[in-house]
C-alpha cells in the first residue's frame, strides 16, 4: 500500500529561510481566526516528534498498514516567498533531505521534490536535479505560487519539461489567497483547500495546458475538491457561454478525466463517486499523515466503499501509485 | 441554428431548440419550477444614481468580454425577464407548469442607504406580484427582503406574508457581510415565525479576484457562495436557534451537499467549529431542500441518494443562460424510479410552499 498524501517538515530549510521570514513577518498557518492560531501552534508543537523521527513515522504507517509513503514537504515549508540565492538553497536543502529519508529506507519512502516556481529558470533546473540527480519520480506543487496561476503562460517551458521526465505532479493547495471570508471556523482550510483545487484544475483546464500537455500526470489532494463532485456547472458553461469556451476543443470535464485524485474525503459515499465518475485507475489512496484533517484508517475508508472488485481496491491502494511513479521499472 | 454559446442563441434554447423527446416521460404531477427570475427595471432606475462598481462584486470582477456577453443577453432576452406572456410560453416548451419567480441576484442591492432601501424593496414587490398577477395559476411570487437593514427587513416579511407570497429569496452575502451577523438574528426569527420559505441565492462571490476569467466569476463563484453562506448559518447556529426555518438552496445547493465530509471532519476534530452546535454539520444540511441546476443527472442521484427525493426540487434558473433549459429530460435521465420523479417534479414544492 502506496500513500501518495502524506507531509514532512524541513527543519534545515526553515532555519535558513528564519531571518527573512522574520524581517519581512511571514509565519506559518496563521491565516485564522486567534482560536485556529492557537490550535495550529499547539498541533504543529505536539506533532514535532513525527516530524523529525523516522522511527515513529514507520510505526504510524505500520499501524496504518501503509507500506510506502510518497514523502512531500509541509506546504507551509513550500518557501515561495524567498527569492535569488535563498530560495534555491532552501528547495535544495528540502529535496536533499527529502533524498536522504528514502536513501536511507529505500522499502518505506518515495520523495516528491520542492520545486522553487518563484522563478521559472531556477524552477526548471531544480525541477531536472529531482529527476536526474536525485533520482525523483514526483513533485508536489502549490495550487498557485504567491497568486499566480501554475497554468501562466511563463510555466510553459516548466510543464514541457515534467511531460517530458514523466514526472508525477501532486497538487495540494498552501492557503487561499483571498481569505477575507474565511478566517471563522478553520474556513481557510475546509473551504479554502478544496477551492483551491478548484481553481487550479479549473486553469489547468481552461489555459489550456492540459490540451497542450496530455502526458502530465496531475495527483489532486482532497479527492480534488468541489470541482470532481461538482463538474456539470464547467460544461454547462462551455456549451453556454463563449468567454468560458473560448479556443478550448474538448468540454472541461474530459480534461477533467485526465486527472488522477486522491482518497482524502473521509466518506465511502464521497469516495465511491470519485472511483466510479473517474475509474479506479485514477485513484491514490492518501492521508494527510500526521495532521488533524487527515485519515487515520484509509484502508477502511476504500474497504467501506461497496460495488467496487478487489482488482479495483488494490489499483486505488497502491497499483495506480506504482504503475505513475515507475516503482515497478 | 445559432449557436447556442452566444447570447442570441442562448435566447433561442428556452424555446426553439428544444426537439422533441419521445423518451421523456411527463410525471403525472403539477410540475413546479422553484427557481426562475424576473428583473424589474424601474427598481434599477430608482437605485442607478447610487450605484458604484465594487458594490456588485460579480460584474466588478468579471472580465470585459463577460460584461459584454452578459449585456448583450440582457439586452436580446428582456421579454423573458420582464413580460409574464414571454414566460408562460417558454414554461409551456419545458414542460413547467407552475413556476416561482424571483428577483435576479444582480437587483438585490441591499447597498442602498436606509431610507432608499426599504422603497425599492417594496417596489420590487409589488412589482412581482404585479407580474403573477397576470396567471395566478401559473405563476407564484418569491418576495425580496432589504437585508442592508435589518429593522426594514422584518418589517418587509409581514408585507411578504400580506401580499400571499410563499417565499423569500435572499442573497447568500449582504455587501460582504455572512448571514450569521448578529444583526440579522431579528430577520432569522421572523422568517421562521413567518412559515415563509427562504430560497437562498447567491450574487457571487465578493473576494473573487482569482475568478475573473472563464467566467469563473459565476462558475465558481455562485456554488462558492453559497457553501460559504450555508456552512456558516449552521456553525453559528442560525438552524440550531431557528429549528422551524425552511430552507432552498440553488445550484443543488453548492458545493456543500457534494463535499460536506471535509467539514464533518472538521467539526469532529476542530475544535472552532463546535462553538454554536453539537450535532454534525450535515445533520442541519439533512434539513434543507435543493434545485436540480446540476446540469448532470449523475449528480442528481446523488443528491437523491444522499438527503433523499424528498429533499429535492425543479430549478431551472430561468431565463439566465446558465439555467437548465430542459429540467425534466434531466430528471428523466436519472435513474430514479417514479415516485421519486414525481416527488422532485412537483410534489415537493406542493407539500413544501403549501400550493
Amino acid at each position: 500500500m502506496i500513500d501518495i498524501h502524506c507531509h514532512r517538515e524541513c527543519a534545515a530549510a526553515a532555519a535558513m529561510v528564519k531571518p527573512e521570514a522574520d524581517r519581512i513577518g511571514r509565519k506559518p498557518l496563521q491565516v485564522g481566526n486567534e482560536l485556529t492560531k492557537k490550535v495550529n501552534r499547539r498541533q504543529l508543537a505536539a506533532l514535532r516528534p513525527k516530524m523529525e523521527s523516522i522511527d515513529m513515522r514507520v510505526a504510524d504507517m505500520d499501524a496504518m498498514g501503509v507500506d510506502i509513503q510518497a514523502l512531500s514537504i509541509s506546504p507551509y515549508h513550500l518557501f515561495h516567498w524567498t527569492e535569488g540565492d535563498l530560495a534555491v538553497r532552501a528547495f535544495q536543502t528540502i529535496n536533499d533531505d527529502l533524498a536522504k529519508v528514502a536513501a536511507d529506507h529505500p522499502d518505506r519512502f518515495v520523495p516528491l521534490g520542492a520545486i522553487p516556481m518563484q522563478d521559472p529558470a531556477p524552477a526548471r533546473a531544480e525541477l531536472r536535479r529531482c529527476a536526474t540527480e536525485l533520482g525523483f519520480r514526483g513533485i508536489e506543487m502549490a495550487t498557485h505560487i504567491e497568486g499566480v496561476e501554475i497554468s501562466s503562460p511563463g510555466y510553459d517551458r516548466f510543464w514541457e519539461d515534467v511531460e517530458q521526465l514523466g514526472l508525477v505532479v501532486f497538487l495540494h493547495p498552501t492557503g487561499f489567497t483571498d481569505p477575507t471570508r474565511l478566517l471563522d471556523h478553520y474556513f481557510i482550510n475546509t473551504i479554502g483547500h478544496p477551492l483551491e483545487e478548484t481553481i487550479c484544475a479549473g486553469r489547468l483546464i481552461f489555459d489550456g495546458v492540459m490540451e497542450r500537455h496530455p502526458g502530465l500526470k496531475f495527483v489532486f489532494a482532497h479527492g480534488g475538491g468541489f470541482l470532481p463532485l461538482y463538474w456539470g456547472r464547467f460544461d454547462h458553461a462551455y456549451h453556454a457561454r463563449e468567454d468560458v469556451r473560448q479556443n478550448l476543443p474538448k468540454p472541461p470535464s474530459e480534461y477533467l478525466d485526465m486527472f488522477y485524485f486522491d482518497t482524502m474525503v473521509f466518506d465511502p459515499r464521497q469516495l465511491g463517486y470519485l472511483i466510479d465518475r473517474y475509474g479506479a485507475d485514477h485513484m491514490l489512496l492518501g492521508t494527510d499523515y500526521p495532521y488533524d484533517m487527515g485519515e487515520s484508517d484509509p484502508l477502511g475508508l476504500l474497504y467501506s466503499v461497496d460495488g467496487f472488485s478487489d482488482a479495483d481496491r488494490a489499483l486505488i491502494a497502491g497499483g495506480n501509485a506504482v504503475r505513475l511513479l515507475g516503482l515497478d521499472a | 441554428m445559432t449557436d447556442p454559446a452566444t447570447p442570441a442563441g442562448w435566447v433561442e434554447a428556452w424555446t426553439d431548440t428544444r426537439a422533441p423527446k419521445p423518451d421523456v416521460v411527463t410525471p403525472d404531477v403539477v410540475t413546479v419550477d422553484v427557481h426562475s427570475h424576473l428583473m424589474v427595471p424601474e427598481s434599477a432606475e430608482l437605485t442607478r444614481p447610487h450605484f458604484k462598481p465594487d458594490f456588485e462584486p460579480r460584474t466588478f470582477y468579471s472580465s470585459p468580454v463577460t460584461k459584454e456577453i452578459n449585456d448583450e443577453f440582457y439586452r436580446l432576452a428582456r421579454a423573458k425577464y420582464t413580460d409574464p406572456a414571454t414566460r408562460i410560453a417558454d414554461m409551456d416548451a419545458m414542460g413547467i407548469d407552475v413556476q416561482l419567480v424571483a428577483l435576479s441576484p444582480f437587483q438585490y442591492f441591499y447597498w442602498a442607504d436606509a431610507e432608499l432601501s426599504p422603497r425599492v424593496a417594496v417596489l420590487q414587490n409589488e412589482a412581482i406580484a404585479r407580474a403573477v398577477e397576470y396567471d395566478s395559476s401559473r405563476l407564484i411570487g418569491v418576495g425580496t427582503l432589504p437585508l442592508g437593514h435589518p429593522d426594514a427587513a422584518v418589517a418587509e416579511v409581514s408585507r411578504v406574508t400580506d401580499l400571499g407570497f410563499p417565499a423569500v429569496e435572499i442573497g447568500a452575502d449582504v455587501n460582504g457581510s455572512d448571514l450569521d451577523d448578529p444583526a440579522l438574528e431579528p430577520v432569522w426569527s421572523a422568517l421562521e415565525e413567518s412559515r415563509l420559505v427562504v430560497i437562498l441565492h447567491p450574487a457571487g462571490f465578493t473576494e473573487a479576484r482569482r475568478l475573473t476569467d472563464y467566467y469563473l466569476v459565476n462558475v465558481i463563484g455562485m456554488p462558492l457562495s453559497t457553501t460559504l453562506a450555508v456552512t456558516r448559518l449552521i456553525l453559528s447556529g442560525v438552524f440550531e436557534r431557528n429549528p422551524g426555518l425552511r430552507m432552498v438552496l440553488v445550484h443543488g445547493g453548492g458545493y456543500l451537499p457534494f463535499y460536506w465530509a471535509r467539514t464533518d471532519h472538521a467539526f469532529r476534530h476542530r475544535p472552532e467549529m463546535r462553538n454554536h452546535i453539537d450535532r454534525l454539520p450535515s445533520e442541519y444540511l439533512q434539513d434543507l431542500y435543493f434545485d436540480l441546476t446540476v446540469f448532470d443527472p449523475g449528480m442528481v442521484e446523488t443528491l437523491a441518494n444522499r438527503f433523499g427525493a424528498d429533499h429535492l426540487l425543479i430549478g431551472t434558473d430561468y431565463p439566465f443562460d446558465m439555467g437548465e433549459t430542459d429540467p425534466l429530460a434531466l430528471l428523466a435521465q436519472t435513474e430514479l424510479g417514479p415516485e421519486e420523479r414525481e416527488l422532485i417534479a412537483g410534489g415537493n414544492a406542493r407539500r413544501l410552499f403549501g400550493l
